[in-house]
Parts: C-alpha cells; sequence; structure tokens
C-alpha cells in the first residue's frame, strides 16, 4: 500500500474514522492502530508479518532482559550480552534477506580474481519491505534501555506498535523507542493546529512526490536508462534532476508520514531540515535524513568513540560511519562508493578547522553573502556528484557518465533544463521559507483562506502535473 | 476514612493522568466531600475544576488566557507537570488553528479547484481540436448548429458516410440542399439519432435521410470519449428522446470527462502550463498526433493487402448494440412520425473480398439485422448495387475510398435510392417527356462546357394540377456507367402547367471534358408527396469532344 494510492487515502479515512469513534479510549487506539499497521504491511506481503513479529519479540525480549539486570557493574557484562545477542539477530536477519547475495558474490569475484574458483550461492529471497528501517528501530529499545535512557514497557502491543506504525515502517523516520513509546502510552491530544499541521505536511508531500519528484524523474530516467545516448549538458542536467528528485521523493514521504502522524496526535521526528543549503559535509547531515544520521551517530559513531579518541581516529570513525551509512541504502558497492564519497568529504572538511566546519550563516555584508553563496553552490555540486554514483546502476554507466561531462547539448536540453526548473522552482520557494523562519513547517499561521487557497494550488497542481499512474518511492526499495 | 480518602486520592490522579478532566472533578469533589475540613482537598478541587472547565472551553475552541491560567495552576499544583496529558492540554491551549479555521480553508480549497476547472473548461473550449475523432464529432454538431435554413437531404454516419458519401452529385441529381454529418465509428448509431432528433427539433424534417455506418460500426455502444466532445449541455441525449444503456459508473465518468478537465485534459494544460508563452495563442498546433483516418492520408499499402488481413478484422460475424438497435428504432420511428424517407446504405464493396466471398455472410447477415426496422413507405436498405466493386487501388481501407472514388459510391446509393422512390410513386407519376434536345455547339474542345436546352413537357391529362420537378444531366463516357460520369449539370426547377413544352439550359459546370465521344444521360424528376420520380433517358455517343 503506497501512500501515494487510493488505495491508501481510504485505509487511512477508515483507520482516522475509527480511531476517533474510539474517543479518548487510548489504549483502544493503540490496539487498532496496531492492527491497522499489520494491515498496512500486510497488504504488500502478508508473509512478512510473521518477521515483524518475531523482530518485534527480539528486540522486546532483550529489552525486558537487560531491565532485569539489578544496576551496578557486575551486572553489566550480563546487560551487554542480551543486548549483543538483539544486535546479533537484527543483524543477522538484515544480512540474510538484504546483504547475503551481495557479500557473496562479492567474496566469490574477489577470490576469482586471486584464482580460486568457487560457485556463488544465491538466496532467492524477497527483499521485505522496510526491513532497514524497522530493524535500526527495533533496536533502540533494548539500546536505549541499555544506556538507562528509558525503562522497559511492560505493555508489549505499545512496543509492537512503535515497531509497525505504519506511517513509519516503509521509509522511516527511523524513529526512537525513548521518544515514540511515551507517546504511545498517554493520552493523546488533537487538537487543531496538529490537524492543520499534518494536512499542511501531507499536502506538501503528495505535492513533492506527486508533482516534482515524478516528473524531474522522468528526465532522469531518459538519461539514465538510455546514457550511452546522451553526452555534455544533458547528463548534467539529469544529474542534477535527480539530486531534486530525490530530496522531493524521500522528503515528500517523510512529510506525509509526520502529517498522518499527526492526525493520530503523535509526533514524529524532522527528518529533512532544508539539506541543499547546507554549507559543508556535517551541515549536510544534520539536515538530510536525520533520522538516520542521528541513529547512527547516537548507536555507531559513538560506540566507536566518536570524536574523544584523537583526531585521526574520529576521522576514521567518521569515515567508516559514512561507509556503513551507505551499505545501509543498498546491497551494491555503488552504494559503498557512495558513503565512502562523503567519509571522504567530512574528512577533507575538517582539514580545514573551524573555518570547515562552521555552520554560521550570518550575512554581515557582501563578501560574507558570496562567502555563503559560494560554499553553498560547492556543497550542491559535491551532493549531486554523490547521488550521481547513488543513481548509477553500473561502474560503466558512473564512468561513463563522468566522462562524458561537459557542455554539449541535443535537441532535448532546452527542454529538459526548463522543464527541471519549472518543477524545482516550488520547492526553492518553500525551502527558502523554512530557512529564513527556521520552521519545517510552510504556510500553516496565516488566516484560513490563504492557506485554502494554497491548498488549492497544491490540489490543481497535482491534479495537472501528476502523471496518473504511481510510482514507487525511491526510499521504499531500502 | 483515610483508605477511603487515600483510594480517592488515587482515583483523581488516575483519571488526571488519563485527561478525563470531568471524572477527575467528579472524583476530587467526593474526596473534598470526605474531609471538608482539609484546606490543601479543597484547593485541589479548585484547582481541578478550573483545569476541566478549561479544557471544555478548548474543546469548544476558545482558547483565550487558558495558557497563562493553566500554567498558574501548575505552579500552584506543581505535580501536575509531570502528566503527559496536562502537557498536551497546554499544548493545544498554545494553538490557534480551530476547527472552523481548518473546514473554512477546506472550503476555500474545494472552491478554488472547482474555480480553476471552470477556467480550465473554458480554456478547452476554446481552444483547436485536437484530434480527428473530436474534430469530426464537434463538426457534425456545430455544422447542425450553424445551418441558416433548413436541407432537404441529410446524411448522418461515421467516417464511411463522411469520406464516401458527398453532398455535391446528391444535390445535383436530387436537387435541394444536402449537408453530410459523418462523423466516427466510435460515435455510435445513437450519434446518428440524436443529430436527426436535433436536426429535427430545430429545423422540421428533411425530405432525405441517409445513414451510412461500416458494417462493423454496428457493434459500437455509446462512446464516453464520444460523447464527452459533443458540444450540447448534459443530458442531451434526454432532450433528444434516447437514452444509451448505460453501464454502472459511466454516466459518472461522463461527468468527470465531460467536465472535469483538470484531470481529464491534464496532458494539454501540463504542456500548455510548461510552455507557458503558448497559453493564450489558440493558433498552436495541436499536441496530439493524428492516428485516425481522415481522407488523403497516405496509408500503409499493406493496409489493402488481402492475405495480410485477419478476416475478423472486416469479414467477421456482423455484430450490433442494443444501443444501434434503439438508435435505429428510434430513427425509424421519427420517419414515420414526420414523415421522411429514411435510407439505410450498406457500405461500398471490395472486389477481392467479393471473389473470395469474405463477405457474403457478413452482409447477409447485416440485411437480416437491418430488415427488422424496415417500414415500406419511410425505411428502406439501400442494397450494394453489383455494377461497380472497388479494386484495392481505389480503396484506403476496406472501408474507405481514395478521393475520386466516393463520386462513384455515391451515384450508386442515389441510383439506389431512385429506384426507391420511382418504385413508390409508379402509380402516381405522370412522367416527363423529353421533346427535344439540342447543343450549343456541333463539336467541343476539350475543358470546354456545354450547355444543353432541354424541351420538356407534361404527358398527362390537360387538366391536371401544376408540375413541378427538376432537370440534370451528365455525360460519361461512352457505354460506362453512370457513376463514372465526367461532367455533369446539377439539378434545375422545373413546373410544367397544362401541356405547355418548356425549355430549360443546362450547363455542364461540374467535372472537366476530355478528348472522346460521351453519351448524355438525363434525368427527369417528377415530385410525387414528399418523394420524387425520376426518369433517365440516355443518348449515345451524343457529346465529342475533339
Amino acid at each position: 500500500m503506497i501512500f501515494t494510492s487510493w488505495v491508501f487515502l481510504i485505509f487511512l479515512a477508515a483507520a482516522l474514522a475509527a480511531y476517533f469513534l474510539l474517543g479518548s479510549w487510548w489504549r483502544a487506539q493503540n490496539i487498532l492502530l496496531l492492527v491497522a499497521s499489520y494491515v498496512f504491511y500486510g497488504f504488500w506481503d502478508w508473509r512478512f508479518l510473521g518477521l515483524l513479529v518475531g523482530m518485534t519479540a527480539v528486540n522486546y525480549g532483550a529489552g525486558w532482559a537487560i531491565s532485569r539486570q539489578p544496576d551496578g557493574d557486575i551486572f553489566r557484562g550480563k546487560k551487554r550480552l542480551w543486548l549483543g545477542v538483539a544486535i546479533a539477530i537484527d543483524l543477522l536477519v538484515l544480512a540474510a534477506f538484504k546483504y547475503f547475495n551481495f557479500f557473496d558474490t562479492s567474496l566469490v569475484n574477489l577470490l576469482s580474481s586471486f584464482g580460486v574458483h568457487l560457485d556463488a550461492v544465491s538466496l532467492k529471497v524477497i527483499l521485505p519491505l522496510g526491513i532497514s528501517f524497522f530493524t535500526f528501530m527495533a533496536i533502540t529499545y533494548p539500546f536505549d534501555i541499555y544506556r538507562g535512557k528509558m525503562s522497559h514497557t511492560r505493555n508489549f502491543l505499545d512496543f509492537a506498535l512503535f515497531v509497525a506504525f505504519f506511517p513509519t515502517i516503509v521509509s522511516g523516520p527511523v524513529e526512537r523507542a525513548s521518544h515514540m513509546l511515551p507517546q504511545f502510552q498517554a493520552p493523546r491530544q488533537v487538537t487543531g493546529d496538529k490537524v492543520n499541521e499534518g494536512l499542511w505536511l501531507i499536502a506538501w508531500g503528495f505535492f513533492q512526490k506527486l508533482v516534482i519528484a515524478d516528473n524531474v524523474g522522468l528526465i532522469v530516467n531518459q538519461v539514465f536508462n538510455n546514457y550511452t545516448q546522451y553526452h555534455g549538458l544533458d547528463i548534467i542536467i539529469a544529474i542534477l534532476a535527480y539530486t531534486v528528485q530525490i530530496l522531493a521523493d524521500f522528503g515528500g514521504y517523510t512529510d506525509i508520514a509526520r502529517g498522518v502522524a499527526r492526525l493520530f496526535g503523535f509526533e514524529l521526528l524532522l527528518n529533512f531540515n532544508v539539506p541543499y543549503f547546507a554549507i559543508n559535509p556535517s551541515d549536510f547531515w544534520s539536515r538530510w535524513h536525520i533520522s538516520l544520521s542521528q541513529w547512527f551517530r547516537d548507536y555507531l559513531y559513538i560506540s566507536l568513540g566518536g570524536n574523544r579518541k584523537g583526531s585521526w581516529r574520529t576521522s576514521l570513525n567518521l569515515f567508516i560511519t559514512m561507509v556503513l551509512v551507505g551499505l545501509w541504502h543498498g546491497a551494491a558497492w555503488t552504494f559503498v562508493i557512495w558513503g565512502a564519497w562523503w567519509g571522504f568529504l567530512q574528512v577533507v572538511y575538517k582539514l580545514f578547522g573551524k573555518a570547515g566546519q562552521s555552520t554560521d550563516r550570518t550575512i554581515r555584508g557582501l563578501p560574507s553573502f558570496v562567502n555563503i553563496v559560494s560554499r553553498t553552490a560547492l556543497m550542491v555540486v559535491l551532493v549531486a556528484a554523490g547521488w550521481a554514483v547513488f543513481r548509477a546502476t553500473s561502474f560503466g554507466q558512473l564512468a561513463y557518465l563522468f566522462t562524458h561531462l561537459g557542455l554539449a547539448t541535443s535537441a532535448t536540453t532546452l527542454d529538459s533544463l526548463w522543464r527541471l526548473f519549472c518543477f524545482t522552482l516550488p520547492m526553492i520557494i518553500v525551502q527558502i521559507f523554512q530557512l529564513r523562519r527556521g520552521f519545517p513547517i510552510f504556510l500553516t499561521q496565516p488566516n484560513p483562506v490563504v492557506r485554502g487557497l494554497a491548498y488549492g494550488v497544491i490540489i490543481v497542481g497535482i491534479i495537472i502535473f501528476s502523471q496518473h499512474e504511481i510510482t514507487r518511492f525511491i526510499y521504499q526499495g531500502f | 476514612m483515610q483508605e477511603e480518602l487515600e483510594k480517592s486520592y488515587q482515583q483523581v490522579w488516575s483519571y488526571l493522568e488519563a485527561g478525563e478532566w470531568l471524572n477527575a472533578m467528579i472524583a476530587a469533589g467526593h474526596m473534598a466531600a470526605l474531609d471538608p475540613a482539609n484546606k490543601e482537598n479543597q484547593a485541589q478541587i479548585r484547582h481541578i475544576r478550573k483545569i476541566a472547565e478549561i479544557a471544555e472551553r478548548i474543546k469548544g475552541g476558545s482558547k483565550k488566557g487558558a495558557t497563562a491560567r493553566l500554567e498558574e495552576i501548575a505552579r500552584a499544583l506543581p505535580k501536575l507537570k509531570e502528566l503527559a496529558s496536562f502537557d498536551a492540554l497546554l499544548e493545544s491551549a498554545r494553538y490557534t488553528s480551530s476547527k472552523k479555521g481548518i473546514i473554512i480553508s477546506i472550503i476555500v480549497a474545494i472552491v478554488f479547484v472547482l474555480a480553476c476547472n471552470l477556467v480550465g473548461y473554458k480554456y478547452i473550449q476554446a481552444q483547436p481540436i485536437s484530434s480527428d475523432a473530436q474534430r469530426t464529432v464537434i463538426q457534425g454538431w456545430r455544422g447542425i448548429e450553424k445551418l441558416t435554413k433548413p436541407v432537404d437531404v441529410l446524411l448522418l454516419g461515421d467516417s464511411t458516410c463522411g469520406s464516401n458519401l458527398t453532398p455535391g452529385p446528391v444535390a445535383d441529381r436530387i436537387g435541394g440542399r444536402v449537408i453530410n454529418l459523418g462523423n466516427t465509428v466510435g460515435s455510435s448509431l445513437l450519434s446518428d439519432a440524436w443529430m436527426l432528433s436535433a436536426y429535427i427539433s430545430k429545423y422540421g424534417a428533411p425530405k432525405i435521410v441517409v445513414v451510412s455506418r461500416s458494417s462493423v460500426g454496428y457493434v459500437f455502444k455509446h462512446s464516453i470519449e464520444t460523447m464527452e466532445n459533443v458540444p450540447l449541455p448534459w443530458a442531451y441525449w434526454d432532450k433528444y428522446g434516447i437514452i444509451p444503456d448505460w453501464k454502472d459508473g459511466e454516466v459518472r465518468k461522463l461527468f468527470l470527462e465531460k467536465y472535469g478537465v483538470l484531470y481529464f485534459d491534464a496532458d494539454y494544460f501540463r504542456e500548455r502550463l510548461l510552455h507557458v508563452w503558448n497559453l493564450f495563442d489558440y493558433s498552436v498546433k495541436p499536441i496530439y498526433p493524428s492516428h485516425y483516418y481522415s481522407a488523403g492520408y497516405d496509408l500503409p499499402k499493406s493496409d489493402m493487402d488481402i492475405n495480410a488481413r485477419t478476416p475478423s478484422d472486416y469479414f467477421g460475424e456482423f455484430c450490433y448494440s442494443t444501443d444501434a438497435t434503439n438508435a435505429l428504432k428510434y430513427m425509424a420511428g421519427l420517419a414515420r412520425k414526420y414523415h421522411f424517407q429514411l435510407y439505410l446504405t450498406l457500405q461500398c464493396e471490395w472486389d477481392e473480398a467479393v471473389k473470395a466471398s469474405l463477405r457474403t455472410k457478413h452482409l447477409e447477415a447485416q440485411k437480416t439485422y437491418l430488415s427488422q426496422f424496415i417500414d415500406p413507405l419511410y425505411v428502406h436498405i439501400v442494397e450494394q448495387l453489383p455494377k461497380t466493386l472497388f479494386t484495392k487501388e481505389q480503396m484506403q481501407s476496406p472501408n474507405h475510398l481514395w478521393h475520386g472514388s466516393e463520386r462513384i459510391y455515391t451515384e450508386e446509393i442515389v441510383d439506389g435510392i431512385a429506384a426507391i422512390q420511382n418504385n413508390l410513386t409508379a402509380e402516381q407519376a405522370r412522367n416527363m417527356e423529353l421533346t427535344s434536345v439540342s447543343l450549343d455547339k456541333n463539336n467541343y474542345a476539350p475543358g470546354d462546357q456545354p450547355a444543353i436546352t432541354f424541351s420538356i413537357t407534361d404527358p398527362g391529362d390537360v387538366e391536371a394540377d401544376v408540375l413541378k420537378g427538376s432537370v440534370s444531366c451528365l455525360v460519361k463516357p461512352t457505354g460506362d456507367i453512370d457513376a463514372n460520369w465526367v461532367a455533369r449539370a446539377p439539378a434545375t426547377a422545373i413546373t410544367l402547367d397544362g401541356d405547355e413544352i418548356k425549355e430549360i439550359s443546362l450547363q455542364l459546370t461540374a467535372g472537366k471534358l476530355e478528348a472522346g465521344t460521351y453519351d448524355l444521360v438525363v434525368f427527369l424528376r417528377q415530385d410525387v408527396g414528399g418523394l420524387s420520380h425520376e426518369t433517365r433517358i440516355e443518348m449515345p455517343k451524343k457529346i465529342i469532344v475533339k
């Protein structure tokens, strides 16, 4: 069940109606949401519901086991053991479904280059929808209990709802148990403003996906799927188009998820905060897929030692973390390279010290304006280069794309450029507003008539510019 | 007592934790009643009562001062700050959006979308037609709308009517005004019925109506795509007396396709808005390339290769729809009611198909089907006359003729109509008599337009009524069929009173004479009621062109 389908809208309407019929019986509402979430997930493939419940039980059990250990250093080892068991099972499941074939094939290829020839064992398994997301979410539970950030919840159903919550299960945000469980375990107030903000987020999310992402996606697919027929400016435009597409696509998904959650009275983590206005790599990762980058920071980078073990070790930790961020996205060497590219950029910018790490965006005159604009533009170029790697399906394609960049044009260049400009403009306008206001939700404050007109423009835009056929979200594949 | 107090206390806080403010207030009241002297309890119930009151006001949308009062209560009762429910209440007090505001926003959004749709509808109406199917449908209906005076002959049907029947030869022979409203096979016979009904309601009944549809077109039902293009207000099918055989959801679909232009014409708007400089340039070419047949378009030769044809394409079983049957019944009813002649044609025939007997069963089935609508006086089938079979060089497809061949087919149809009318009027007709023919020259040069004078008289009773009719003529290569005429003179009205001999001069203005010897064929038509009786006189080798 994809967010942009009629089936989902009907499902959402039915779920909301039933939810509000239950009034203030929030425990019953939780059960309803859990059932709805399983229906939502089972709609894709009911066979994987067992996996979902199993992963939920493992992490809940580990959390329970950790919480049973008394405080004190002598019990720390047992706590660590239970946490290790949970992480090992989670990663094994993830590896089996997502990475087995990748590592297996890579190993066989590597050995064959040394003259050792083995047959690759290929597992014919479907990648369960959202497995990277719900696994990472579930892990936070035993981890946070282990770290003493939260206590074990007695209600298994609340935890199951946290793992399976339908707005987040497919593509996040990668929520934390410590953030969501308190919300599930208290009466919720669905206020007018929450509904208002939720509606805006949903409308803008749909617009981003159906109008911006899907339309610039046509330019991207045309070039990437027939790349040998293109060169010069067409490739540059396609890479820029993908840069826009992936933000609009994933940002659109996240906004819909956050909006839907708000309609039920819940607050999800902010996932995107005008990332293409970043002025250095760490600034970018504090704005792009925030929930994931913070997850890696809190549960991997800090565990590796973070920045506590000297400059060289900090750089290494950063690099390892970014490579694993890349690998998290998909089982392919292009994702590993993409992660390594970001690790490299983080390390290089660190070499510039405070100047490289500064996120001060205050304009004090023309020189600072030029400085900020040029740094932002440079980051856009670096980000776009990374997205080209991310989008490429093979090394051959990647090599072709980067060796055929230039200013040569074709009969379609101008049209592609114009379309890219037209479809990107609304996003730029909204993001400039968001940047200036420091507030991620646009147009919730003005009077109802202005808001209504904005909704009207969005709906008309969707009706006219959407492709009239459902396309999946990019991050659904991860 | 102490135990009960403690229990009440717990209950109060349990309600507060759950955000059930009214229940908490009731429980606190009970607790205060248990120990009226306890000032702390009395203060607590005052605070909880206030919270319940504020919560109710917030629920009703009134938030003025709520935040300050809640914060004041929280200072007096700090334990409240630990409750998520109290936090949520405080949060909701801070919000400014009311349900009313959200409803207003939604209404404004809906009105905006509808207004855009209306503007879009008007915009689409002003646009050039973007497909041949749309063009033919709209042109047909506008043809009725733009007529300045009634016509005598109405040609209705699909593209076979549009391309195979030409008004000129019909008018030249029968006289009067002729209009061809043939559109597209997808419009179904319902379209013919509606057009006929619309025409009659505006101008009254014509004398002759010819319905010419390809034999494969009878299977077509009402088409949403075609109906949405009809430039008439909603429910014209009710107004023009025949309702389609709707299926579930079709009325809704038609309504949305006809009026929901933002969605159904989204491709058009998308391109226009992306090329905004063309937004108001109505001369811009349509965005959709035409894949539809149009006379004169060069189609692949393989289209007329009988070996490559799948028999079911054109020669399979004859089928018809309920809509077709209803439409034919309705038109036959109109013919009887308004006393006009309704002719149902059979299509042009392909020599190779006839030789291979590919269409025999198909045509037989079609004739059997059509025969149920026949009325001896008003509704007739015009049989495919075996005089002319068309070769694949003359045909563009098994239903359509190349330009030039259509006049041959038209002549055949007019011959068929004349034969039927002669049969109907045989008893009343007096047969005009041609007494002499004189040419303006003995020999003609190529390109000349001969003027021919005919002397005509009424051979009937001197006391009889005035005889009205028309005279027309054509010139054809010696020994050839009429349909291969090379020049002709349009029908000219004539009135004969008693036994007078009237001279009438006709000039062969249509067509062009090349060197050769030609037969002259004269058609004398006598009006009999709403019909006419035709006398054909052939004069071999009458005209010589050197």
